[in-house]
């Protein structure tokens, strides 16, 4: 029994969100706290910039429903953060592993597909390990959960291409250039888009050069990217030494014209040269782009790339979100065969026990029998149960994993196993069987 | 012993395969199997080793140094551009031009398995093992060369042509690959140099000249001029990208052609 408690960027503004946000030295104390007053068997607490997660399992043999855990953790969380609840989820039983899996594969992710999730998840687990707050039930999840997470990035593209312009910049400027670092980025003007790119490349290990029509906003803009700032009169020069341009500039027309960057390019030896030219109007000449080794892309240009990466992931994440539920049937599956095991051992001790008792009492009349001569008879009953009950336990086990016998065949077996043989006292069959109603 | 020589043949070939169809999906972003992103280099090397057991098994029936042989020499052009790769791509964003090297592979492979023609016994037996020995490396490795060029002219028309590849597909750098075929240049020409030269003299002192042979030392010119003339404009007019590529291409088609109708005459007769 799983329950999921939390609000993400879907539910919740970031106001709300970092009012129940939990810094990662406070995780450990505030794990503890929140198992003792939700009463949960276990619990992990994942708490990232995007969301905040409860993910607990409840008593599977307590008799307690999911809602009344899902309850008391909302009351919680509300007592931390007061008209929290509006913005609270609850994700119970089925759902709560689905919502898990689809957590941990990036697909509930504000960026779909952005790999940051997973390894807070990770972390988020650990921390709960080291605390002492995992058990069986969360174990299994959380492995099965980082497993499809696995699956998805290994058997989609969810994760890769570029859907901003500034990073499709970056992406197109890597397929020119086999590492940034070293080369030489000439950044014109100051707009918004065109010093994101820059930084981008900058944090590649690009050297970037800001150059403006004055120096004093180039110098600005320079000092928050670390990079160097030259004048307008060094634009010439840097474009025979520059491999990337990003330009942006509020120019009625072109920045850099055919004639002005033929000059320098009898001096560039045929280098490849990067074009990027987000103004509009646009800054650069496109009759450049006739030029060998240049390559010129315009915001428009950028977009389309963009546009085709989104179309694509769009794609991805439908196939994703197949794996994820595919996945978690196979999990439910999985756990719900488990759960005959704990009568299979019953059922199993139960006639140890009896065979055992009636065997002691026979031989407490028998006088004429050795140690050995009893153990091998202790073997022989032994042996004998484990024949007897071993055609019914697999019955039961394929049962309870074929799908075309629903919930209630296995249930039912099990009650009438359980009644049938005493197993477990009447108030506990009555817990057991509706504990088994919800996985 | 022929056990071994057709099972190794049937592992490389399979090997060669494997590693072509997943350096591509590779390169799509559209795993066949979940395997890790180095199991084609190293299927691509499995393949390498088992050639070259075929390759030594083969010469051990044959009785027969491997050079003299067209079906060994063959698989020794595959092979080194095999291991040409292997060296290059540590480090570097290359899987695309695995996948055609491992086709290659598989195309010399099975074209050396349909020629069974023993050419005659040289009269010089070292100045023509060092003739061929010396061919069959630079042809190896230009063939990579070629390859890497014919990758640099398609990525590089497809950047400037602003063409979208499908999401994750993965292609070369341009900057690698240009530093690929220049270094491959630098080891190839003085082989083929060598080839050429030795080539000279085995026309010299053969008896017989063929119009084939007219035509492969011709060719071989042509080609050793085009290949010597990209080093020489990279070393001094710095020559770089596009232009380059397309006469490494040239030359390396060339080198190919020679190999062709080498295989060719084996094929046919003398007449070529």
């Amino acid at each position: 029994m799983i329950v999921v408690v939390g609000l993400s960027h879907r539910s919740a503004p970031v106001e709300v969100r970092e009012r129940l946000a939990v810094a990662p030295t406070d995780l450990p104390q505030r794990l503890a706290e929140v198992k003792q007053r939700s009463r949960a068997s276990e619990l992990v607490l994942l708490s990232t910039c995007n969301r905040v997660e409860v993910i607990a399992a409840g008593q599977p043999e307590g008799g307690e429903t999911p809602s009344a855990l899902g309850s008391r953790i909302v009351d919680e969380l509300e007592a931390r953060a007061p008209n929290v609840r509006q913005h609270l989820y609850v994700r119970e039983a089925n759902a709560g592993v689905e919502h898990l899996f689809r957590v941990a594969s990036s697909l509930d992710s504000l960026v779909v597909g952005e790999p940051q999730i997973l390894g807070q998840l990770k972390d988020a687990f650990a921390c709960a390990r080291m605390a002492s707050t995992v058990g069986p039930w969360l174990n299994r999840a959380f492995e099965h959960a980082f497993r499809v997470a696995k699956r998805v990035r290994t058997e989609t593209t969810l994760g890769t291409g570029q859907v901003s312009i500034p990073t499709v910049a970056v992406d197109l400027a890597r397929e020119i250039f086999s590492e940034l670092a070293g080369h030489k980025v000439v950044l014109v003007g100051t707009g918004e888009m065109a010093t994101l790119v820059a930084t981008l490349l900058g944090r590649a290990g690009a050297h970037v050069v800001v150059v403006g029509r004055t120096l004093e906003r180039a110098r600005e803009v320079a000092q928050r990217l670390g990079a160097e700032a030259r004048s307008w009169d060094d634009f010439p020069a840097l474009l025979i030494e520059a491999d990337i341009v990003v330009s942006s500039t509020s120019a009625p027309g072109y920045v850099v014209t055919l004639d002005q960057f033929a000059h320098s390019r009898r001096q560039r030896h045929g280098r490849n040269l990067f074009l990027v030219d987000l103004a509009v109007p646009r800054d650069i000449d496109p009759r450049i782009t006739d030029l060998d080794g240049v390559f010129l892309y315009n915001v428009d240009d950028l977009s389309k790339v963009a546009d085709a990466a989104l179309a694509d992931r769009r794609r991805e994440a439908e196939k994703a979100a197949a794996i994820v539920t595919e996945e978690t049937e196979h999990f439910l599956r999985r756990a719900h065969a488990e759960r005959i095991t704990p009568t299979l051992v019953a059922l199993r001790d139960h006639f140890r026990a009896t065979l055992e008792s009636e065997l002691e009492r026979s031989l407490r009349g028998q006088r004429g029998l050795d140690d050995n001569q009893k153990e091998s008879l202790h073997r022989a009953l032994a042996a004998a149960v484990e024949k007897t009950l071993h055609a019914p336990t697999e019955r039961l086990r394929a049962w309870a994993k074929d799908d075309s016998f629903g919930d209630w065949h296995t249930d039912l077996l099990l009650a009438a196993i359980e009644e049938l043989f005493e197993l477990r006292e009447p108030q506990d069959q009555k817990r057991a069987a509706s504990e088994r109603s919800k996985p | 012993m022929s056990a071994i020589l057709w099972s190794s043949f049937l592992l490389s070939g399979g090997s060669y395969v494997a590693a072509c169809a997943l350096f591509w999906a590779l390169v799509r972003q559209r795993p066949i199997i979940r395997l890790g992103p180095k199991w084609p280099a190293h299927l691509l090397q499995l393949g390498a080793a088992f050639q070259l057991v075929y390759l030594i098994v083969f010469s051990v029936i044959d009785r027969r140094c491997p050079v003299y042989s067209l079906h060994t020499a063959l698989g020794i052009v595959s092979l080194v551009g095999v291991l040409t790769y292997a060296v290059l791509s540590r480090g570097r964003r290359l899987e695309a031009l695995g996948g055609f090297v491992a086709a290659s592979a598989v195309v010399f492979l099975t074209a050396a398995r349909s020629i069974a023609a023993r050419p005659p016994e040289p009269n010089d037996r070292w100045l023509m093992a060092i003739h061929i020995t010396s061919n069959l490396l630079g042809g190896g490795v230009l063939l990579v060369a070629g390859c890497a060029a014919a990758f640099y002219l398609w990525n590089e028309t497809r950047l400037r042509n602003r063409r979208v590849l499908g999401q994750g597909t993965k292609l070369p750098p341009l900057e690698s690959l240009d530093a690929v075929v220049h270094r491959l240049l630098w080891i190839g020409l003085p082989l083929l140099t060598i080839g050429m030269l030795t080539g000279q003299l085995v026309i010299k002192q053969a008896e017989i000249v063929t119009s084939g042979d007219k035509l492969r030392a011709l060719l071989s010119t042509a080609s050793w001029l085009l290949l010597l003339a990209v080093l020489a404009l990279r070393q001094f007019a710095r020559w770089r990208g596009r232009r380059p590529a397309l006469v490494t291409l040239v030359g390396a088609i060339g080198v190919l052609a020679i190999i062709a109708l080498y295989v060719g005459r084996a094929l046919l007769g003398d007449g070529l």
